[in-house]
């Protein structure tokens, strides 16, 4: 009996495949009667028949298996794919983030998706039957590992992600799955791909807001400057007396440079100045300082020179050095009657009284507004009966930078006036900005350009 | 414009280079207006290798010369350029700053 029994083990062990391969062989071996032992009853033919059947069912349940990956894993592709398109295709859009948001619950297999802050629900995915557990589950992880980027809880029913981890904008995102759907490690590198795309996304939004709000506020900038340039009128005072030109460019949207005339009965006040600085506050201080002059000339115009100067500084001193800034101001009056002219400069030029013997500049007396309160200046005196004139110009004109970095100049500002003596103050005023145009040969404007001109109107051309 | 500081134990030394205009007012209050303080209230600045100076770098310079002067000290302007001694007269500023046109230049 034993020695029949391992006889048998013996053959068993002989004809007993170890592959698929082996199986397949031995039953083609049968089939073709080419076979390895004495004999093979039919049960052992079943038997290795079940087992290629077997083999073959693994190999097709694998097969099975593998497909569903690959489907899956297609699926996931797909699906970042998607969550790609709508990161490049979305402009910063609330829509966008609700289609990633979608993306998000079919890729992580979640009942709902919550993007959310410290205070608020900032937008859902899924079923929202249950948001306020949801968001209440996720702020107590956050408050119990407020140092984590990534967290589970709700026994891994839940992942609450922290986005722009490194931004100020308090996002989080929060992936809740149904009881018996724990997520695991496989899980997490697609929640880091949404977290990471989402985190992308929303930074792309807090930029396109910033750029909207910078846009608002650029227009109300474009608007604030409109209106403070707005306070000059360009349009000099007419007089039978004098001819007056005035001129003023901002070398931006607006500027610091100003003139103002106060016209009365038989004289003119005028003010020419400058704001230190640049841009909105300069054009702001502009304004202040315009009004300033108009009260003056129009409540003391029958005052002195330096009366009317001292109650503009009164108005605008305390300003200027509270915000530290400076005004650099000539403040003058036309007398229709004798043809002359009366002036302060506080600090401001050019300014030159032109002769046919030459050009003589107005020197400044005293700092500009703001700097030193109460200092008295003295009072220049230019006679246009005399065939003399006054130019006033802003230093816009004499730092006007060519492409080469040289400047324009006082001198060739003097040489200029001089050259054009025997021209009408029209005529002179543009002369004196096209040749400072040209000079600039393209290159930037440096600063505001303003220039007021006073001739007499009965002086031969 | 290239802005240097020397703090010493007796004297605060600032060395101005290139253009001083609009564009550099924001690094110039940064750099030298923490210098003036209560137990260092006088700086003096090196302005020979000053190209250009506009209205706007003046009134900087007004503005620390108004600070200093709040707590006691000055603002000592040192070595003029052409450029800048011709901004100062003709603003009529030059009186508002101590000017000392030895050389100071510490290196």
């Amino acid at each position: 009996m034993s020695t029949t029994s391992s006889q048998v083990r013996r053959e068993r062990a002989a004809i007993e495949p170890t592959s698929l391969d082996e199986a397949v062989d031995l039953l083609i071996a049968h089939a073709s009667g080419n076979r390895t032992s004495e004999s093979t009853p039919v049960a052992e033919v079943d038997r290795l028949a079940g087992r290629v059947r077997a083999e073959v069912r693994g190999l097709q349940s694998i097969q099975g298996e593998l497909t569903e990956a690959l489907i899956a894993s297609q699926d996931r592709i797909h699906a970042m794919k998607t969550l790609a398109q709508i990161n490049v295709q979305g402009a910063a859009s609330d829509e966008t983030i609700g289609l990633l948001l979608d993306e998000a619950l079919a890729l992580t297999s979640s009942f709902l998706v919550v993007l959310f802050t410290e205070r608020t629900v900032r937008a859902t995915a899924g079923d929202t039957a249950r948001l306020d557990a949801c968001t209440e589950t996720a702020r107590r992880s956050l408050a119990a590992a407020s140092g984590q980027l990534l967290r589970t809880t709700d026994g891994d029913h839940a992942v609450i992600a922290t986005l722009d981890p490194e931004g100020e904008g308090g996002n989080f995102i929060g992936f809740y799955r149904r009881t018996g759907q724990p997520f695991s490690t496989v899980d997490l590198p697609i929640v880091d791909a949404i977290v990471s795309a989402l985190g992308v996304m929303i930074a792309f939004n807090e930029l396109h807001r910033y750029e909207l709000e910078r846009a608002a506020v650029e227009r109300e900038h474009q608007l604030a400057s409109a209106l403070a340039q707005s306070v000059i009128i360009e349009q000099p005072p007419r007089s039978s007396a004098v001819e007056v030109f005035a001129s003023t460019t901002p070398a931006s949207l607006t500027g610091g440079d100003f003139y103002v005339f106060g016209k009365t009965q038989n004289s003119i006040w005028f003010a020419v100045g400058d704001v230190a600085g640049k841009g909105l506050p300069a054009a702001m201080l502009m304004t202040r300082a315009v009004a300033a002059c108009r009260v003056a000339f129009l409540a003391h115009s029958e005052a002195s020179v330096v009366d009317v100067f001292g109650r503009v500084e009164d108005e605008l001193y305390e300003h200027l050095d509270e915000v530290g800034m400076f005004i650099t101001l000539a403040l003058g009056v036309v007398d229709e009657r004798s043809r002359s002219i009366s002036l302060v400069n506080a600090g401001h030029s050019p300014i030159v009284a032109v002769r046919a013997s030459g050009v003589e500049p107005v020197a400044a007396t005293v700092p500009p507004l703001g700097v030193i309160r109460g200092r008295v200046p003295t009072v220049s005196t230019v006679d246009l009966d005399l065939g003399h004139w006054l130019i006033l110009g802003s230093d816009g004109l004499t730092e006007q930078a060519d492409p080469n970095g040289d400047l324009f100049g006082y001198d060739r500002f003097d040489q200029l006036c001089h050259r054009l003596y025997l021209e009408r103050s029209s005529a002179v005023g543009e002369s004196i900005l096209d040749a400072v145009h040209a000079f600039a040969a393209g290159s930037t404007a440096s600063d505001d350009c303003t220039l007021v001109i006073f001739k007499n109107s009965s002086t031969p051309a | 414009m290239i802005i240097r500081t020397e703090i010493e134990p007796s004297q605060r030394l600032v060395h101005l280079v290139g253009r001083f205009d609009a564009h550099e007012t924001d690094g110039f209050r940064t750099a030298v207006f923490p210098l003036v303080t209560a137990e260092n209230n006088t700086v003096r600045i090196d302005l020979s290798q000053v190209a250009f100076v506009d209205s706007s770098a003046l009134a900087e310079l007004v503005r620390l010369q108004k600070a200093a002067a709040a707590l006691g000290g000055e603002v000592i302007l040192t070595q003029l350029s052409d450029p800048v001694r011709v901004i100062l007269e003709i603003t009529d500023l030059a009186e508002v700053f101590t000017i000392d046109d030895a050389d100071t230049s510490a290196s």
